[in-house]
């Protein structure tokens, strides 16, 4: 299909184009209860396709550039076709000058874990017997769940030589535990492993029908106020997207960021009373989609900002590295111990309904489906009311735990305090 | 008004299906083929970057053939199809049924066999005008001149951007007494504004949406002046004062509460799993009297983006009365779903693309009108906030618990908008409580098809929601 693409692409004297080959496999299955309700299996390929057109507008060069998707069953009149409207159009797109990254042909990475060792229903199969294995609670029990194990075959060209792929497996889903009893409740969660983890996805269980059994015992939702609130796992991770997505070149260049290289980003330096911020870009796939080799690289050092993060094209716009896009970071841990955390007055949200941390504004905030609430003296658990708060203020005072938490998007601190958080409560 | 077309792909390769659907039948007592041409186009103009190009999630071309191996059922998504390939094709539907037999999986829900009553079906949605006529140049034209426009609204915007994006798409579903042929176009707006103060950033933005063609961009150009008033009003915006206040809540607000609130309750795949109170509420007040609600594909009821001709499992859409007069009615469902309940489908089975399974989902959902004028009911307040600008929501089908966000909440005392803002809004509290506390509903209903929604968070899909204002008693944060 590729030579194909590049043979109506030479035809038309498009000079600079970019490939995307992805061929994917799964293996997917859909349970209520033990039972096995559905199975699915996927088998496709898609190239996406971006053709790129040079031009002078008032006197600048510019470079515009149209995309177009190019499945197997395309004919070569429809590639051709597809090839024209969008070379047509990239040459409406006015937007500033760059260049294509340069490269040359490389051999396929295959992306190394125990999933690569193995067929998609073998490990289907481990994963649903580390699904099920903490699945024998009294009161709690699996509700509902879906795994699906993904194969993806990726390939990466371009006119300037690059010729790059890699072969990467991931296992992800989500499950539903249930608590009948005193209260019918229910809890969500989904999980993401680059690896055959088996036992987290266990302990992931293990909790998950743990933490159901408390909401179906908490009564009422906490009083309104101010309190220290104590995330953990996913809800401690998401605080950071706001830095990744500051430290996006997109972001800045068109100035939803005002990071700039060697600037504090953690407020006012004389106004840090809590833990500085040293986060680091993590690779998840040996390319990104422009070819561009990705490895780790510093984002934020002791509250400072070091590292861009950007593709080809904004990177040049920015006169910085191209470096790719990184879905994951990471965070150095703190001192604090986990278990004193929570000894603390103040409340653990251990499950929302869905939480927010929005990148432009620096809001965060959710509606509480399970908290317990720390009065120094009691610890009861409370469902209800939201908690709404703001990173600029949050980000004066953290506390980051000592122990880590490892997933597709973060690793870093398991458990994170953010203090004089507002709560809207009884 | 034009028809929307029909996939000569599709048209090319009904054959060769028919055949694989030959030879599966073979192999199974029931199988069915789903195919799908979807061309989606985005077009951005922002005031440092353009973009135009097909949109790789929405533009697809493939096919899931679904098998009953007679106690279960499985599927297979492919989008390489040819004679030399049909063999391949059964050999991999086989491996997938297999799946049953994998380590671990101890048991396999029992169904019986989809019903396949006779239907032979080819309909096209209309529409005015079609982008390609329009063309690339002249919509990228346009759009820069909306995008230039929100820029001039005032010196505190540091961007801006003016997007359009349709998808017209071709379904064809085979099984052994269905031939059905749909043709739909839908077409999507936007106007974002972006503005700054000191380090904060702060935007809005306005959704825009038709059954149809780009005819929608005469529509755009109103949005500005809303959309720029409230990114500024945003800067000055105070943080909310926790507490239960009666509100009026805007077309967009009232869709959210429809949709997140009360809709996902009424998907019956949730009912099939235990997972929906909705359940053991149906004939029960579930909301004020005046109160009546509605999901539905049909194109009689509210053509919007979700409307369509027939389901992705091959059932004709209908306009599903959910709650009337605030007694719960019935709630929606697929095609297995309901044959596990007893109940007849709905056309809610959709599936995000040909590459996912079906589940049950809303489509167009609304309240009805009532007989009110919105400065009655803001005149009717001693003490409350106006809520706008629809921001997101998350469902709750197990325990009713709302949880929403809006960007806006504007202040009203003694009857009048005093000016002030606060924000962001966090809306929480129990479904039946907010939809019984409703006491007013404006004579107007406004839908607005411009998102997507998900099923937990993924398997996003075209929706469209709305209503009236409504007045209700709402807890904020």
């Amino acid at each position: 299909m590729t030579e194909e693409i590049v043979s109506v692409l030479e035809e038309q004297q498009i000079g600079d184009y970019q490939l995307l080959d992805v061929q994917k496999e799964t293996a997917e299955l859909f349970f209520i209860k033990k039972n096995l309700d559905m199975r699915r299996a996927e088998n496709v390929r898609t190239c996406q396709v971006t053709v790129f057109r040079d031009f002078e507008k008032d006197g600048q060069l510019c470079r515009g550039e149209s995309a177009f998707v190019v499945e197997p069953s395309a004919t070569k009149e429809e590639i051709s076709e597809k090839c024209r409207r969008a070379y047509l159009a990239a040459g409406f797109v006015a937007n500033p000058h760059y260049e294509l990254y340069a490269g040359t042909r490389e051999e396929t990475v295959l992306v190394e874990s125990a999933l690569a060792q193995m067929s998609a229903e073998e490990a289907a199969g481990a994963m649903t017997k580390a699904l099920f294995a903490a699945d024998d609670q009294e009161k709690s029990f699996l509700n509902s769940a879906e795994l699906f194990v993904e194969k993806k075959d990726v390939r990466i060209r371009n006119s300037r030589g690059v010729d790059v792929g890699y072969v990467k497996y991931h296992v992800s889903g989500e499950l539903v535990a249930q608590c009948r009893e005193p209260q019918d409740v229910e809890t969500f969660e989904s999980f993401s492993y680059e690896d055959l983890n088996t036992d987290a996805l266990t302990d992931l269980v293990r909790q998950t029908l743990t933490m159901t059994e408390d909401r179906a015992v908490a009564q009422a939702a906490p009083a309104t106020g101010t309190y220290d609130v104590l995330l953990s796992d996913e809800y401690a991770a998401t605080i950071f997207d706001f830095y990744r997505a500051r430290g996006g070149g997109d972001s800045i260049y068109q100035h939803y960021s005002d990071y700039k290289v060697g600037d504090f980003v953690q407020g006012k330096p004389e106004e840090v009373t809590g833990e500085l911020l040293c986060l680091e870009y993590v690779p998840v796939v040996p390319f990104s989609d422009d070819g561009v080799p990705m490895k780790a690289l510093s984002c934020i050092s002791k509250g400072i900002f070091e590292n861009i993060q950007a593709n080809v094209r904004y990177a040049q716009y920015l006169n910085v590295p191209a470096t790719g896009w990184y879905r994951k970071l990471s965070c150095a841990p703190g001192t604090a111990a986990f278990e004193e955390m929570k000894r603390q007055p103040g409340l653990y949200v251990v499950n929302f309904s869905d939480f927010q941390m929005d990148e432009w504004s620096g809001h965060f905030g959710g509606e509480i489906r399970l908290a317990y609430l720390n009065d120094g003296e009691t610890v009861t658990p409370v469902t209800g009311g939201s908690i709404n708060g703001s990173i600029f203020d949050a980000q004066k005072c953290f506390v980051f735990s000592k122990e880590t938490q490892d997933s597709s998007k973060f690793r870093g601190p398991k458990a994170i305090l953010l203090k004089n958080v507002s709560v809207a409560g009884r | 008004m034009k028809k929307a077309e029909s996939s000569q792909y599709l048209q090319s390769v009904k054959p060769l299906l028919k055949e694989l659907l030959g030879r599966v039948l073979d192999v199974y007592p029931y199988a069915s083929i789903l195919a799908v041409d979807c061309q989606a186009v985005r077009y951005q103009v922002s005031s440092m970057v353009t973009a135009m190009g097909e949109d790789n999630l929405l533009t697809n071309r493939g096919f899931v053939v679904k098998v009953y191996d007679g106690a279960a059922y499985g599927e297979y998504s492919f989008n390489e199809i040819s004679e030399e390939k049909l063999d391949d094709i059964v050999a991999h539907l086989q491996r997938v049924v297999a799946l049953r037999e994998c380590e671990g999986v101890e048991s396999f829900s029992q169904y019986r066999m989809l019903a396949d009553e006779p239907c032979v079906f080819a309909e096209s949605t209309e529409y005015e005008t079609g982008a390609e006529e329009l063309g690339d140049e002249e919509i990228l034209r346009r759009l820069t001149a909306l995008k230039e426009r929100c820029m001039a609204y005032d010196e505190r915007v540091i961007n801006c951007a003016a997007g359009l994006n349709y998808q017209k798409y071709s379904k064809l579903f085979l099984s052994p007494h269905r031939d059905m042929e749909q043709n739909v176009m839908w077409t999507n707006g936007a106007v974002q504004i972006v503005v700054q103060k000191d380090s904060q950033v702060k935007y809005s933005y306005e959704g825009f949406s038709n059954l149809g063609g780009v005819e929608l961009m005469e529509k755009m150009e109103d949005g500005i002046a809303r959309v720029g008033k409230n990114a500024i009003d945003l800067l000055d915006a105070e943080p909310m004062i926790p507490g239960e206040y009666d509100c009026i809540c805007t077309p967009p607000v009232t869709g959210m509460i429809a949709h997140e609130a009360f809709g996902h309750g009424v998907e019956m795949d949730m009912f099939v799993k235990d997972r929906a109170l909705a359940r053991s509420c149906v004939g029960e007040y579930v909301a004020a009297p005046m109160l009546t609600m509605h999901d539905g594909a049909s194109l009689g009821g509210r053509p919007e983006t979700a409307s369509y001709f027939f389901d992705d499992e091959g059932v004709l859409s209908t306009d599903t009365v959910i709650i009337r007069d605030g007694i719960l009615q019935t709630g929606i469902s697929d095609a297995q779903s309901a044959m596990h309940l007893g109940t007849r489908p709905t056309g809610n089975g959709r599936r995000e693309s040909y590459m996912r399974k079906a589940y049950t989902r809303m489509t167009n959902t609304w309240f009805e009108a009532g007989q009110d004028k919105v400065e009655d009911m803001v005149a009717s307040i001693d003490y409350g906030f106006l809520l706008d600008d629809a921001a997101s929501g998350m469902e709750d089908p197990k325990n009713w618990g709302i949880q929403m966000m809006v960007n806006i909440a504007r202040e009203i005392k003694d009857g009048k908008l005093t000016g002030r803002i606060y924000s962001p809004v966090v809306l929480t509290g129990y479904v039946p409580d907010l939809l019984k506390s409703i006491t007013m509903m404006s004579d107007e209903v406004k839908l607005c098809g411009s998102g997507y929604c998900g099923k937990g968070y993924k398997e996003w899909v075209k929706v469209s929601d709305g209503g009236p204002y409504i007045k209700a008693r709402i807890r904020l944060g």
